[in-house]
């Protein structure tokens, strides 16, 4: 039996919304998604038939949906036994995905630097032989401290390059719940009670990473310290696990 | 005191939420909310499961390979269903199931036939 055009309109992104809080394979939330749809569906058309309808209103899916324990109810029959237990990740896998970050945002912030010196150089004299030999490559490599550019002009890149590898994680860890480093090594960020992290969580669990020294001591802490919770400091203050998926 | 029996009947259930699965997708090949509106009606509501169990219990089943599923498209516009069969080895499975079922259920008779 066909849906009312509000009925269809309202299934696909309401079964979406009940399992995007739950941590699944891709693989397993397409089937979920469909079969829930399906559940769904069945379960309205019956009521249908019964009112005796022709096509399946949005009422008889949220009814359905009701009968059938509710958003949560209906998401715990469907996802439990498919979700295998979380399993935390503490180093290599992680160390894997953020190196492929890395990567992905060094050839990205090539482009971005080459962007900034040709638009802004002229207006700092850049290139008129006033320039610093010291090197803040230390301090910040994701600005690539070229140091025969002017110190302000070398702190600009650094500034443009932080918003850029913040934004790269905030954005992807709070939407998609993962950078392209962690899909690619089946890795996901997730708050310790299972919700996904909001902006804010991703924007603070990932501002260690714009200091090398300041991430290598927040990750030797979690391998010290929290080797159990697999939490980088940064992680514990936020309250979010890196775990597969 | 009622608590008791509660639970003790919903023990039972559980239990034979696997078989009724069993059952009713050996005699042809149904979808889950089919399932779970068969068993209803097949025991005129004694055995009133919910969707909260069948779903669990059908993925249980077939990640054991006691049965298997398709999809098929019911008609365009509509979300396609999951028809799930059973297996040889699901059958020989049933079979098991039945026969326990029906000797535990013959002792507890004769167990009660001595009041």
């Amino acid at each position: 039996m066909q849906m009312t055009t509000e009925a269809r309109a309202w299934l696909d992104p309401t079964v979406r919304r009940i399992l995007a809080r739950h941590p699944l394979g891709d693989a397993e939330r397409a089937g979920i998604t469909y079969e829930l749809m399906s559940h769904l569906h069945a379960a309205g058309e019956a009521r249908a038939t019964a009112a005796g309808h022709s096509e399946v209103s949005r009422q008889d899916l949220e009814l359905a949906l009701m009968e059938a324990g509710g958003e949560e109810g209906l998401a715990a029959a469907f996802v439990q036994p498919l979700s295998k237990p979380l399993e935390r990740v503490l180093f290599w896998r992680r160390a894997g995905a953020f190196a492929i970050d890395v990567l992905l945002l060094g050839i990205a912030l090539t482009f971005v630097h080459g962007g900034v010196t040709l638009l802004l150089a002229p207006l700092f004299g850049a290139g008129t032989g006033v320039s610093s030999d010291e090197s803040l490559w230390g301090l910040f490599p994701w600005g690539f401290h070229d140091s025969s550019l002017p110190p302000a002009f070398q702190a600009l890149i650094a500034v443009a390059s932080a918003v850029v590898v913040m934004g790269y994680f905030t954005l992807l860890e709070a939407r998609e719940g993962r950078s392209l480093g962690k899909r690619a090594l089946e890795l996901r960020v997730m708050r310790v009670d299972g919700q996904p992290l909001t902006s804010r969580d991703a924007f603070l669990r990932n501002l260690a990473k714009l200091q090398p020294f300041v991430l290598i001591l927040d990750t030797l802490v979690m391998l010290l310290a929290f080797p159990k919770e697999k939490q980088r400091v940064s992680d514990r203050i936020v309250g979010t696990i890196v775990v597969r998926a | 005191m009622a608590e008791d029996v509660d639970r003790w009947t919903q023990q039972i259930r559980k239990g034979s939420t696997r078989l009724a699965i069993l059952q009713l997708v050996s005699e042809r090949e149904r979808y889950g909310y089919e399932i779970v509106t068969s068993i209803r009606e097949r025991t005129k509501g004694a055995l009133e499961v919910a969707e909260g169990n069948v779903y669990p219990a059908l993925h249980a089943l077939e990640a054991e390979g006691h049965i298997t599923s398709s999809w098929r498209e019911v008609e365009p516009g509509v979300p396609p269903r999951k028809y799930y069969r059973i297996t040889a080895r699901g059958r020989e499975h049933r079979s098991k199931l039945v026969k326990e079922w029906k000797d535990y259920a013959g002792a507890i008779a004769r167990l009660l036939e001595g009041e």
